[in-house]
């Protein structure tokens, strides 16, 4: 076997470059900036969502915070949804990619089961004490860093009544012109709400709300606009919709008012997207400053004035004109929908696939 | 193995092992690739194939058949896969029968012209299949060219559903794949000899004649070929199924996606990796298979050219 040899060496070699190559990979993946803890300039590396979250919080909060404490530098990497930041832990166990990460409320519990957050410490983090009800954490780990709410949107410029109730969906003027992303986290707040609507409860059966949505499903021209249903409601190509009222105030603003949300006077549901300190980072200190910061009243006014969250800090006043147009205001806040997400975490998955199912599929 | 050792001390100082070696070497950047960005994520999707989910998206280290179990008992799962397929047969379908006649022509052409014309057959592949769906979406939507055009003419009076369900994904993909096909056409052409059709006729054959018992036969290998590549394509394809499927053509793909993605359930995403890689197996064998017989059939056993 002449060629014995040489596929040893080969295989050596290549045993060599995969090390290599390995060695190289997790020298990438940890934190930018090999400095600890022990004073001198530090680097923090924050996961958050892309597009106009980006934008909006590196002004609000990023900016400000670094301008506060000089020897602690943000960087911010963009990250399409929470399963990205699942995945992207779950690889990095012991050496983080990330010190402090943005993750949906729904997700939260399944990352802090497997240990990929950390419990904070409430010395570290006074403004924990300042949150409101809905965004704490009762097992210490990370709390709400924004509240969001399902909406109702429509195009102004083609539907002439304004939808004000969840049951306008099923208004036949809207046949055939309803654009409803439900197979995901804006399903199961819709079905919540509808459950209460129907006087059903969603902890028991929601059988109510999937026959009710199974009756909508002929009116429904997309169940995934493309690229996302803010676009599709500007361009006329769906008349009304439902989607995240935060991104919507945002589109009814860039598009001159023609993409409209309504928060319907049944209430709604919200979302909560959480800020964590990321298990075994090697910048605790500064991650758990750096939270402190963005749940302070100071941060969650100016991101919530620019991207149209309601604040999770008691302290933080929006402008009566932001308020009016999140989950803040007087009426939303008193019919306020609760969510057990804790509890929905263990059946987001089986209601998902109903939907597709027995709505989309049926 | 007996000779080369019998002849191997002569040369051996010249040449010990030599283009072996250099063979190997050059290999390696590419095995190292294949290694890193091919076998081992399928190492991991196999063994993440027999985890457990758990609520919520955690996942049960086990090596278990559970996973499989759940997948392969689930009459969603299989309407899923039958949709995967159906998908794939008319995209291949559609997508031959409108390449056929264009490859066909450009293989012919004597025109000097030829080169650019296949590369105009093949510049749609320049630009992204992001953006030629969504293209198709502003073609096909409610809001869209055909629609439009048909409501003013007053031939229609509500708009057609071509966008947000099969339909868009068919039309679109067969546009999508078409390059494919010709490229995959072209050269699977090279039996194709203007002399034999020359010969049919001079013998009497009309045209039809002609092209039913030697042009297809001699291009069958070249279809057969371009089917492989657009069915594949096809059962893999994501992008346009979620783009202009309107959220109701569940496919593979899409489901993977969602699976590992909205539902966080990545041990049966894995399982459904793996069954789209059986799948992939499956297309291939009976590709194999039909090649035979092709061959056997219209080039006799052993090869009527050669």
């Amino acid at each position: 076997m002449p060629s014995l040899r040489s596929v040893l060496t080969a295989s050596a070699a290549l045993t060599a470059t995969a090390l290599f190559a390995t060695a190289c990979s997790s020298n990438a993946a940890s934190p930018a900036g090999g400095s600890g803890d022990g004073g001198g300039k530090q680097t923090i590396t924050f996961m958050g969502f892309y597009g106009t979250f980006q934008d909006a919080f590196t002004k609000t909060v990023i900016d400000p915070f670094e301008k506060a404490n000089p020897d602690i530098t943000v960087k911010y990497v963009p990250i399409q949804n929470s399963a990205e930041v699942l995945a992207k832990l779950r690889a990095s166990k012991s050496r983080p990619v990330a010190d402090v990460a943005l993750i949906d409320r729904s997700v939260a519990p399944t990352a802090n089961q497997e240990k990929l957050f950390a419990k904070l410490d409430t010395a570290k983090v006074p403004n924990l004490d300042r949150l409101v009800e809905s965004a704490r954490n009762k097992d210490g780990y990370g709390p709400g860093f924004s509240i969001d709410s399902l909406s109702i949107l429509y195009n102004s410029k083609k539907v002439k009544q304004a939808p004000t109730s969840w049951n306008d969906l099923w208004d036949p003027a809207y046949k055939g012109k309803l654009a409803m992303p439900i197979a995901d986290t804006r399903g199961v707040a819709l079905i919540i709400a509808l459950e209460k609507i129907l006087g059903a409860d969603y902890k028991t059966d929601i059988d109510p709300a999937i026959k009710k949505l199974k009756s909508l499903s002929g009116g429904v021209e997309t169940w995934q606009p493309s690229p996302d249903v803010y676009t599709a409601v500007q361009s006329g190509e769906a008349d009304v919709a439902v989607g995240w009222n935060a991104r919507g105030q945002y589109y009814k603003d860039s598009s001159g008012g023609v993409v409209q949300p309504v928060l319907p006077k049944e209430g709604t549901v919200t979302q909560i997207n959480t800020i964590n300190l990321v298990n075994n980072s090697a910048h605790a200190a500064a991650a758990q400053k750096f939270i402190d910061y963005a749940i302070g009243a100071k941060a969650q006014k100016a991101f919530d004035e620019a991207a149209f969250y309601a604040p999770v800090n008691q302290d933080a006043s929006l402008s009566a004109a932001v308020k009016a147009r999140t989950t803040a205001s007087e009426t939303q806040a008193k019919n306020q929908i609760p969510a057990d997400w804790d509890w929905l975490t263990t059946r987001y998955t089986t209601w998902v696939d109903r939907i597709k199912q027995e709505v989309i599929g049926g | 193995m007996t000779a080369e050792a019998v002849a191997a001390p002569a040369v051996r100082p010249v040449r010990p092992r030599g283009p072996g070696r250099h063979a190997l070497a050059l290999l390696a950047p590419g095995i190292v690739a294949l290694l890193l960005t091919y076998a081992m994520p399928l190492v991991w999707v196999l063994r993440m194939s027999l985890n457990e989910s758990g609520e919520g998206g955690l996942i049960r280290q086990t090596v278990s058949f559970a996973t499989f179990a759940e997948v392969l008992s689930s009459a969603h799962w299989w309407n899923v896969i039958g949709q995967t397929v159906e998908l794939g047969v008319l995209v291949t379908v559609c997508t031959l029968v409108v390449s056929y006649p264009l490859a066909l022509f450009l293989a012919r052409t004597t025109s000097r012209w030829r080169g650019l014309l296949v590369a105009l057959a093949v510049t749609p592949l320049l630009i992204s299949s992001v953006a030629r769906t969504f293209g198709w979406m502003a073609i096909l939507g409610n809001q869209g060219l055909v629609n439009k055009t048909l409501g003013e003419l007053g031939i229609i009076s509500e708009p057609l559903q071509l966008a947000n369900n099969l339909t868009g994904v068919v039309i679109a993909s067969t546009e999508i794949y078409m390059p494919f096909a010709i490229l995959a056409m072209i050269s699977g052409f090279g039996r194709l000899d203007p002399e034999l059709e020359h010969a049919a006729a001079s013998l009497g054959a009309p045209r039809r004649t002609v092209f039913r018992r030697v042009v297809l036969p001699l291009t069958l290998p070249g279809v057969l070929t371009a089917a492989l590549m657009v069915f594949v394509l096809s059962l893999s394809g994501y992008v346009t199924p979620r783009l202009i499927g309107g959220g109701r053509v569940f496919v593979l793909a899409t489901e993977i996606y969602d699976q590992a993605t909205t539902a966080l359930d990545w041990p049966v995403a894995a399982v459904l990796s793996v069954l789209l890689l059986a799948l992939f197996g499956v297309v291939i064998a009976v590709y194999l298979r039909a090649q035979k017989v092709l061959e056997a059939r219209f080039t006799g056993p052993q090869g009527a050219r050669s």
